[in-house]
């Protein structure tokens, strides 16, 4: 399990988001007429209520309550049923256990929550869990110390709000198969894992893009879809659309554009971004539907209940409602992809759209981004399955019949000459032969998707069809709003102007359509979210026609992970934030007045997440008074060294406070980040003539970044000023007093005095003297008791209820989250005796020191560890290295003709290098790990070796050989021939000195030596006479 | 004589550290003192010209670190070297005890064709300080036993003796390199001179 560090920040949202969906649940059931009605699990709030109630429960679970995936790509799967079954009465456990559709822990664990929430008792549970003391042992058991229930006082705050919904009654479906795995929002609340890149965290509600669609337009609370046939054609035409579009590019119907989503026309995002959004959520749609459990036609017929999870859910719900609105809808067609899909995830129709209008055709018959090919296509699939559920529920029999009303829908909004001829045939198969259908579009689409996953797309269909039998559906939707549509006021109003001509009916030919929906899209050559799309993109290559289509499924731009930079940079292995978007959804709740232009549904309650922050838009949304971030940007770059000033192409990814980059745009393996809020400064004076700029840190490090062109340059310096402005704004308003950390350079000093409270006994002297000792030993974990519970730093209490401390790896104590930021450095001893040269976390302090001590020269290999000369090959070979320099030392030195300047532009601040062989700064271990070191030596000795040997004034300090009285010169630096004494340093030839142990020289200052003492006596005497004289 | 060729005598200051080498190089070369020490790292040299005996020369005045830590680098300038000057510090007995070794080192370096009859000369540096501990007579004995070094006693400081010692100094390695010298430039005529001048030679150096 990844432990996300930002667990303070997810415990907050969780609280945060708990008390919105209670509000929303509370506002939702007063707007009942009846006001006894239940809340059903269709409700968008009781799915948000519940993920949140279950992102509470798995956070901080330990991980050995997680059950083994079995594969590598399956969610963690953790389960909380042994706890569960410790505080539940044994008749609800019973009841849970009954449920024929549960078959896994989890799904146990799933289902105890509805059922509990349906009992109207688990705020008792929890109020029994967290206040007894029995119980308190329990949850230490079963929770990490981080975890929300184990946090007193958030899970007080939680217990707050949940209580606020006790009086609500659910009525919410348990018994299905859906349960038995996990979808991703609960897990992506509770910080468990990331909302990947390419698979956009979906919010909770994303399955309902109705709401969506709904949300400008005053709707009833709840309707009931009898038009879920049309809806399912019509999704069901995007979603194979797309695959239209992947064999031939133009049969693009604009019909399915026009499908669903976009109603929210006013709410103008850029277009560009919205697609990429719209096509993440549909890939997460898809990826809930994998989850789904395959048991094909076991899916409970009865139930009158929504019974899978909200994602499998929403796109059929969304593709029966979906019709009814269709005029709305289609007014606002293309435009507005955005606010739909990049709030409520379920567009998979949305997203196919968007693919096929706008994924560039090489990309997916490339398939060589193939994650991103096969969730879209897996989003295709969804679509199709959902709608073709849809319609084998209404009319299972008469195909044919629905098969016109499709089809005039599709040509209502398009051409039918424009309809792929894939949907004509294929429509009449819908009824009959799902299996079919979709397996036959799946091939026809792409070539990877495995068998597997068509046989769970299958079995998902399926699912769907049981589960659409629900009438009671409620619509959720009256809430979405389009915060986007403020940002933009300008492009709104170019939307709106086409959709009005959408609205009249003026139905573009798909060619031309897809014209329309670029012309909408900014033209931004440098938005990374497109960038990203392309598989086969070098840094160079940028053109108009890359950019101008782009937005892939996988696309995706994390904007969640603003609000959690610290998590999202702290699971090294995912370098996506555990982004519950929750916090960008900042929520669904009315309370935050989204700034500027408000489109016709401004009326409508409930604001969804800012979309996907753009690549390029940075902007500001101010939700409780706080300025959030909505910065986001990525892209390759060209990142200078800081060891080898080489520069070397990045995926930068500018995210919230945090300026990540990676090898490659696969963000596998995290290079580095850069923490905005540490710098200091940023240096474009040079950005006209290297297009680049350097970030000045606060320890001091200057990180230097340049682009192909000096407009991407300028575009990220304005972003990362911007963000830079904020971070320092809002690090003014939350620093704590006592540690000011920006400029003082003497908190050394200033801070010493506590944090010698914790040196330790082993440790004497002043904190620089412990930190030191740790340069060269590694430093163990005392535990947090010998700190006494006290942040080593700033002594502010840590551990317990204060939140999980923070190991520093150099001083192996515990810090405050204040103190230490989980900035990641080299630690020197762990480089010295392991030869381990990776970045470990460290606190605020240590960072600072270790980066100011990095060049200084301070380790003594020979004493710190002499096997190292031994047993590493870099080590072997830079010792006799050293140790020419070390003897050509006194000759570059001394040599007058060797100019001062000469000198230094040769050794390069390594001149300490010759005062000793065996003395290295940590900075010299790592480049010698990287053999650097070892080449700036030997160039080093090969100038000093020519000049000795050039120079009349240096040869001349050469020896001579006294064995054998040669005139031939000799030096100490040539080792091959010649031998040093270690004890005059007299040097002879190799085969002269027989015995090194004979060296003449010490044989004669030893003779002199015993003479002088033996004469001492005589001396003293023989000076008295002279005074005498 | 013989040879009215500009000669380059190559002489070598020996001597503890602080005992004045360079003093007195510089007093005897650019008329020049300071009270300030500056230990002399590694080695150097100066050249002066003079007139010795008619005969214009250069002298190669090599400055050495007496600091032992300098005795990693070598000194194979020793080598051809045509007088050493051996410097103590008369207020300093331990420097005056040092010349057997400084002089013994030296013999070993330069390994001399004959070190028995290598001219040396005894620099007795500081006379100008009252606290003289190393006395004249005792100097004096000590070069007496060495082959008859000359001895001086000088004052770098107040420039007492100092021309004179180096014009001795001068003599003696101009002795020493006209033969070697000879040897070098005038290979033809080497035979001659050397039958001639190297009973001669011996003679004088007693």
């Amino acid at each position: 399990m990844k432990v996300s560090t930002s667990n303070k920040s997810v415990k907050a949202e969780l609280n945060e988001s708990l008390s919105n969906v209670v509000k929303n649940l509370q506002q939702e059931s007063s707007q009942k007429l009846n006001g006894n009605e239940h809340i059903q699990s269709e409700s968008i709030n009781a799915q948000q209520f519940i993920a949140v109630l279950e992102a509470a429960f798995i956070h901080g679970l330990k991980a050995t309550y997680y059950e083994k995936k079995k594969h590598a790509k399956d969610l963690p799967k953790p389960q909380f049923w042994n706890l569960v079954s410790k505080i539940s009465h044994k008749d609800t456990l019973s009841q849970a256990k009954n449920l024929k559709m549960i078959k896994t822990h989890i799904g146990l664990c799933r289902a105890w929550l509805r059922l509990a929430l349906n009992d109207s008792a688990l705020s008792s549970y929890l109020t029994s869990l967290l206040s007894t003391a029995e119980h308190k042992s329990i949850l230490s058991r079963y929770y990490e110390t981080f975890a929300l229930f184990r946090d007193s006082e958030q899970a007080d705050i939680f217990l707050r709000y949940l209580q606020g919904a006790e009086n609500l009654e659910f009525q919410l479906a348990c018994n299905s198969s859906v349960l038995n795995q996990w979808v991703r929002s609960p897990l992506e609340m509770a910080g468990i894992i990331n909302p990947s890149l390419t698979r956009k965290p979906v919010q909770e509600n994303n399955n309902f893009d109705h709401s969506s669609s709904s949300s400008h337009l005053p709707r009833p609370p709840s309707f009931h879809s009898h038009a879920g046939l049309n809806d399912s054609l019509v999704s069901s035409s995007s979603g194979s659309s797309r695959h239209d579009s992947l064999r031939t590019p133009l049969s693009v119907s604009p019909a399915i554009s026009v499908t669903s989503e976009r109603e929210n026309f006013g709410t103008t995002i850029p277009p560009s971004i919205v697609s990429a959004s719209v096509g993440t959520s549909a890939a997460i749609q898809a990826e809930g539907l994998v989850e789904v459990e395959p048991h094909i036609g076991t899916a409970p017929s009865t139930s009158p209940i929504q019974t899978d999870g909200p994602r499998e859910r929403g796109s059929v719900l969304h593709s029966r409602h979906l019709m009814k609105r269709r005029r709305r809808i289609r007014r606002n067609q293309s435009l507005d992809f955005g606010s739909s899909g990049s709030t409520w995830g379920s567009l998979s129709s949305l997203s196919s759209n968007m693919s096929t209008q706008s994924s560039p055709q090489k990309e997916l018959n490339n398939g060589k981004d193939s994650r991103s090919s096969s969730t879209s296509s897996n989003a295709a699939l969804t679509s199709n399955s959902s709608d073709m559920s849809g319609q084998d529920q209404t009319e299972d029999t008469d195909t044919q019949k629905e098969n016109t009303p499709i089809n005039q829908i599709m040509s209502s909004s398009a051409p039918l000459s424009h309809i792929p001829a894939w949907r004509r045939h294929s429509t009449p198969v819908l009824g009959q032969k799902h299996k079919h259908l979709s397996r036959h579009h799946r091939h026809k689409v792409h070539r990877d998707i495995t068998p597997d996953e068509l046989k769970k797309g299958v079995s998902e269909i399926e699912v769907k069809r049981d589960n659409d039998g629900d009438e009671s559906y409620q619509s959720p939707g009256a809430e979405v709003e389009s915060t986007s549509s403020t940002l933009n006021p300008s492009q709104s109003e170019q939307n709106v102007d086409i959709a009005s001509e959408t609205e009249l009916r003026t139905v573009p030919s798909p060619t031309q359509f897809v014209l329309d929906v670029e012309t909408t899209v900014p033209y931004d050559p440098m938005s990374p979210s497109r960038r990203l799309f392309q598989p086969d993109y070098s840094p160079i290559e940028e053109g108009p026609d890359i950019y101008a289509r782009a937005p892939s499924p996988s696309v995706a731009t994390i904007d969640e992970s603003e609000e959690y930079p610290d998590s999202y940079f702290n699971v090294p292995c995912t370098p996506i934030s555990p982004g519950n978007s929750l916090l960008c959804g900042v929520g669904w709740s009315s309370e935050h007045p989204y700034p500027g232009r408000h489109s016709k549904d401004d009326d409508t309650t409930s604001p969804i997440t800012s979309p996907p922050v753009s690549s390029t838009d940075a902007s500001s949304v101010q939700t409780d008074g706080k300025l959030k971030l909505a910065i986001h940007r990525e892209g390759y770059l060209q990142k200078k060294g800081e060891t080898l000033l080489f520069w070397r192409t990045r995926w930068f990814v500018l995210n919230a406070e945090t300026l990540t980059y990676y090898k490659d745009k696969n963000m596998e393996e995290r290079l580095g980040k850069i923490l905005l809020s540490h710098v200091t400064a940023i240096k474009d004076n040079e950005v006209k003539k290297n297009k680049s700029i350097s970030l000045l840190m606060q320890d001091g490090v200057q990180h230097q970044i340049a682009a192909e062109s000096l407009k991407l340059i300028l575009d990220w310096a304005k972003d990362l000023k911007k963000v830079i402005e904020i971070a320092s704004k809002e690090g003014e308003e939350y620093k704590p007093a006592r540690h000011n950390t920006i400029g003082s350079d003497f908190e050394v000093i200033e801070n010493s005095g506590t944090s010698d409270r914790f040196l330790g006994d082993d440790v004497s002297g002043s904190w620089h003297g412990s930190m030191m000792h740790h340069m060269t030993r590694i430093a163990n974990e005392q535990g947090l008791d010998t700190q006494n519970y006290q942040c080593a730093d700033c002594a502010s209490p840590i551990g317990i209820i204060y939140g999980a401390p923070r190991l520093c790896t150099f001083t192996g104590q515990y810090y405050c989250p204040q103190c230490h930021l989980n900035e990641e450095h080299a630690i020197p001893a762990r480089m010295l005796h392991n030869w381990d040269f990776r970045k470990h976390r460290v606190s605020k302090r240590s960072k600072r020191f270790l980066s100011q001590i990095w060049r200084d020269p301070c380790i003594e290999m020979d004493k710190a560890n002499p096997a190292a000369y031994k047993f590493l090959a870099q080590m072997k070979q830079l010792l006799p290295l050293r140790q020419k320099l070390s003897s050509l030392q006194p000759y570059l030195l001394t040599c007058r003709k060797l100019t001062h300047t000469q000198r230094n532009s040769k050794l390069q601040g390594n001149s300490y290098m010759m005062d000793n062989p065996h003395i290295y700064s940590a900075y010299d271990l790592q480049r010698a790990q990287s053999s650097d070191l070892c080449d700036i030596i030997e160039k080093i000795v090969s100038f000093g070796v020519d000049h000795v040997r050039s120079c009349p004034l240096c040869s001349a300090k050469g020896f001579l050989c006294e064995i054998c009285k040669k005139d031939e010169v000799i030096f100490a630096f040539d080792t091959d021939t010649t031998t040093q004494c270690e004890e005059c340093k007299g040097v002879y030839h190799r085969e002269c000195l027989v015995d090194p142990d004979l060296c003449p020289k010490c044989e004669r200052r030893n003779a002199r030596f015993r003479k002088q003492e033996e004469e001492l006596m005589e001396d003293v005497s023989d000076d008295e006479d002279d005074r005498s004289m | 004589m013989a040879s009215r060729k500009k000669v380059l005598l190559k002489v070598i200051i020996l001597g503890d550290s602080g005992v004045g080498k360079t003093s007195l190089m510089n007093q005897y070369v650019n008329k020049k003192f300071s009270n300030q020490y500056k230990a002399t790292i590694g080695a150097d040299f100066l050249t002066k010209e003079v007139m010795v005996d008619d005969r214009l020369v250069t002298m190669q005045i090599w400055d050495t670190a007496g600091q032992e830590r300098f005795q990693s680098l070598g000194v194979a300038f020793y080598r051809g070297a045509d007088c050493c000057v051996l410097v103590y510090d008369v207020t300093m007995p331990n420097t005056f005890k040092t010349l057997d070794s400084w002089r013994d080192e030296f013999l070993i370096q330069a390994s001399p064709r004959e070190p028995e009859n290598f001219p040396f000369v005894v620099i007795g540096n500081k006379i100008d300080l009252e606290n003289r501990v190393v006395s004249h007579k005792r100097a004096q004995g000590w070069c007496h036993s060495k082959n008859n070094i000359p001895y001086y006693e000088c004052s770098a400081k107040d420039n007492i003796n100092v021309e004179q010692a180096f014009q001795t100094v001068a003599k003696q390695a101009l002795m020493q390199e006209s033969e070697v010298g000879l040897y070098d430039d005038f290979p033809e005529r080497i035979d001659l001179k050397n039958t001639d001048q190297k009973p001669k030679q011996s003679d004088c150096a007693c």
